[in-house]
């Protein structure tokens, strides 16, 4: 080769790799965000007489018919007022405005499916396998009216002691980006952005849930929401109850009677008790222990369900006599609310019952079962149990449950056997 | 000429009744009148009453210091008529013809006789020590071991025992207006009654009835037992306080029960739907004593349960 060929070889040699270099500079998020987000989208809810938006959210495009995947609180409000809202589906440039409609909810993982007449159909791709914990994910959404951005953070695994699957996501989510995808380095969703705590600590739900949904709303999608809704609430306390009904009842000591522990995994327990050292009165000594699962299952605005609560409370005096001990005893007793609250159009005023029960342990109790339905999905019912002790004069135990978002034969099985747990 | 009896009144003794029998009655505090007043403020020879003419006596004033008055108008001369009152100085009398009409007889076992006949101090000292001992017995009950703060006991204990007096205090105001004597020592006992019978009665329904869980009848006891209280407490007043008639009070009590019931009954059927949080049980907790029956066992617990349920879902349906 000239000496000329040779230095223009060699200019073309550094010009490749020139270019090589600054390549390997492009931050992987802004490659990720380039490839993905002409198929994410800005999900508004818009109030129809009011013509503003009630909500936003994000979603994106996952299939035939123009689907899109969000988060089903983005859209719960278009559920139950459906003369009311609209969904409004568009991007940031704002020139195309599609409407939704919904085809299915999953209200248990926060999932839910729209039709659109988009026409695009190059879909986003579901990751079949999940990330390891440290690799970096790339989360895209719409941020309050921010316009379309990408938030890198790392994969931390799934958060134990859920009540349902959730992704730890180190990055800063905020609520606009909900129903956003979260990638992994080679542009596969791994997870729908759900909900955040602040200090980077936010969460997903994992892929494979939204694998399940896009498998039912294709095979059966249902005519149904609310009939679908009331199902996945059926389904989910049956899943937990039997998990609990299934798991570990041994008991720990609490004051002079006992308490459960950590009956299964998504249960979190702490106890506490009054600091007698401190204590500049005559009150009774109470102790108690408290169990519960870590979040609700958002069904509206105002309205959540799926909690599940125990709690076990031993109080006893030395000091006042029957009739004082008994007042404040009742006091206490009286005095019990529900995990979860709602509206009045989503739930029916309570039913309760009340009566002396010697249970099994052959302590005199009296004990209180109350129940509330729900108004649009049937069969559904919040639970609210109590039994207090009345054997001694001074010293009492009371026992305690409510359940929400539960079905009547899992309420029964699980009353008896709440019963018969030997806090006595 | 027609004698006339004359009841006389000196200010710090008993009224008592003169026939005087001369047809010129002198009238003063020198003792050699025929009527002597032993009042400071009538003259020595302060009035002459001329009783020759039948069923209209004339009235003379002998110039005295402080004048004489028939009712409220001064009279130096003028005809008196038989029930007419003068006033000497400090000292009242009335001037009757012998066939004055007067009134029958009271009934001892009238109803009004017998409520103002108790009225005495002892009665009262004693009814306010009972109702100062129940207060004391509630707060000792609802002691929970919590800082006693004094100033709490004797706002308490001073407003359960001023409450019925400024309560009768009231009725004893009406009755002075309407009838000249305010009967006060009678309205407090009546009063201090009224509120020691429901504070008595309450807490032995509420343990007669603890075995029977279900708030709701009790409930209506009670409110069925204040209601009556409340009507009868309010007869009973009209009667000391007021002059109306049987049928009038009968009537008024009638009318502010009935007005009462209904509002109860309006409040809780407009409020039977209302949305509430929270659950509404029966949560009373008595002493193990008081506890005489046996609970049942957890299976017939259990088979009570579907019925909560029913119940839950009439409750969602749309009326």
């Amino acid at each position: 080769m000239t000496l000329s060929a040779y230095c223009r070889h060699f200019a073309v040699i550094l010009l490749l790799a020139s270019q090589n270099l600054s390549a390997a500079e492009i931050d992987p998020a802004r490659i990720t965000f380039d490839n993905t987000r002409d198929r994410i989208y800005q999900i508004r809810v818009m109030d129809i007489s009011a013509n503003t938006r009630s909500s936003t959210g994000s979603g994106f495009l996952i299939g035939d018919n123009g689907s899109i995947a969000t988060n089903y609180h983005v859209i719960a409000s278009a559920i139950s007022s459906p003369d009311k809202y609209r969904i409004e589906i568009l991007q940031e440039d704002e020139v195309m405005r599609y409407i939704g409609t919904i085809v299915h909810v999953d209200v248990v993982h926060d999932l839910a499916i729209l039709s659109t007449e988009i026409k695009a159909t190059d879909f986003l791709t579901l990751a079949t396998q999940a990330p390891a914990k440290g690799d970096r994910v790339y989360s895209i959404g719409y941020p309050y009216d921010l316009g379309v951005t990408v938030v890198p953070g790392t994969y931390n695994g799934l958060i134990p002691h859920s009540a349902s699957p959730r992704v730890h996501f180190t990055g800063s989510l905020n609520p606009g980006m909900s129903g956003g995808p979260a990638f992994n380095g080679d542009n596969e969703v791994i997870g729908v952005n759900v909900a955040t705590s602040g200090n980077q600590v936010s969460f997903l739900v994992p892929v494979h849930n939204l694998h399940d949904l896009v498998a039912e709303a294709t095979t059966s999608p249902p005519k149904d929401l609310n009939r679908a809704i009331a199902e996945q609430l059926a389904a989910n306390s049956e899943r937990m109850i039997t998990e609990m009904l299934e798991g570990n009842w041994e008991t720990v000591t609490l004051g002079g009677a006992n308490a459960l522990n950590e009956v299964t995994g998504f249960l979190r327990c702490w106890g506490n008790s009054r600091d007698e050292d401190k204590a500049t009165d005559d009150r009774p000594f109470w102790a108690q222990r408290m169990c519960q699962t870590d979040h609700n299952i958002f069904v509206n605005r105002g309205f959540n369900t799926g909690k599940i609560e125990l709690q076990f409370y031993w109080i006893e005096s030395a000091t006042l006599n029957g009739a004082q001990f008994y007042n404040y005893y009742e006091s206490i007793f009286s005095g019990y609310r529900p995990g979860n609250s709602g509206r009045e159009q989503d739930l029916g005023n309570w039913a309760c019952q009340e009566g002396f029960v010697d249970n099994d342990a052959s302590v005199n109790t009296k004990s209180v079962f109350c129940a509330r339905a729900y108004k649009e999905f049937e069969g559904i019912y919040d639970i609210l149990f109590l039994q207090g002790s009345m054997d001694d004069k001074t010293e009492a135990h009371m026992i305690h449950f409510t359940l929400a978002g539960t079905t009547q034969d899992l309420a029964m099985r699980f009353t008896r056997r709440f019963m018969e747990a030997g806090a006595w | 000429m027609v004698a006339p009896v004359i009841r006389v009144t000196t200010e710090g003794t008993t009224s008592r009744l003169i026939h005087p029998t001369a047809s010129r009655v002198r009238i003063g505090r020198a003792l050699d009148n025929d009527i002597v007043l032993d009042d400071p403020y009538v003259d020595p020879y302060h009035a002459i009453l001329d009783t020759r003419e039948p069923g209209s006596w004339q009235f003379t004033d002998l110039k005295s210091r402080n004048g004489s008055r028939e009712g409220r108008r001064p009279i130096e001369n003028g005809t008196l008529k038989s029930g007419a009152l003068l006033t000497l100085g400090k000292s009242q009398l009335q001037v009757f013809s012998r066939d004055h009409h007067t009134a029958p007889a009271l009934s001892l076992y009238d109803l009004e006789h017998r409520l103002i006949s108790h009225d005495g101090i002892r009665l009262m000292v004693g009814l306010l020590c009972v109702l100062a001992a129940m207060s004391a017995l509630s707060l000792f009950t609802r002691y929970d071991g919590s800082e006693i703060r004094l100033e709490n006991i004797i706002a308490i204990v001073a407003g359960a025992l001023f409450a019925p007096v400024i309560v009768a205090g009231f009725w004893a105001l009406i009755a002075k207006l309407t009838r000249g004597h305010s009967r006060f020592r009678a309205l407090v006992n009546v009063t201090l009654v009224a509120l020691i019978v429901p504070l008595f009665i309450e807490p032995l329904l509420y343990t007669l009835y603890f075995n029977l869980p279900g708030a709701s009848s009790l409930n209506l006891l009670v409110t069925g037992l204040n209601i009556s209280v409340g009507g009868a407490y309010l007869y009973i007043v009209l009667t000391i306080a007021t002059e109306l008639s049987p049928r009038i009070r009968q009537f008024s009590t009638a009318t502010v029960m009935v007005a009462a019931v209904v509002m109860l009954v309006i409040t809780q059927w407009s409020s039977r739907d209302e949305f509430a949080q929270n659950p509404a049980y029966d949560g009373r907790l008595m002493h193990p004593t008081l506890l005489v029956r046996s609970g049942m066992s957890n299976d017939e617990f259990m088979r009570s349960l579907p019925s909560v349920f029913e119940h839950a879902d009439v409750l969602i349906k749309e009326p």
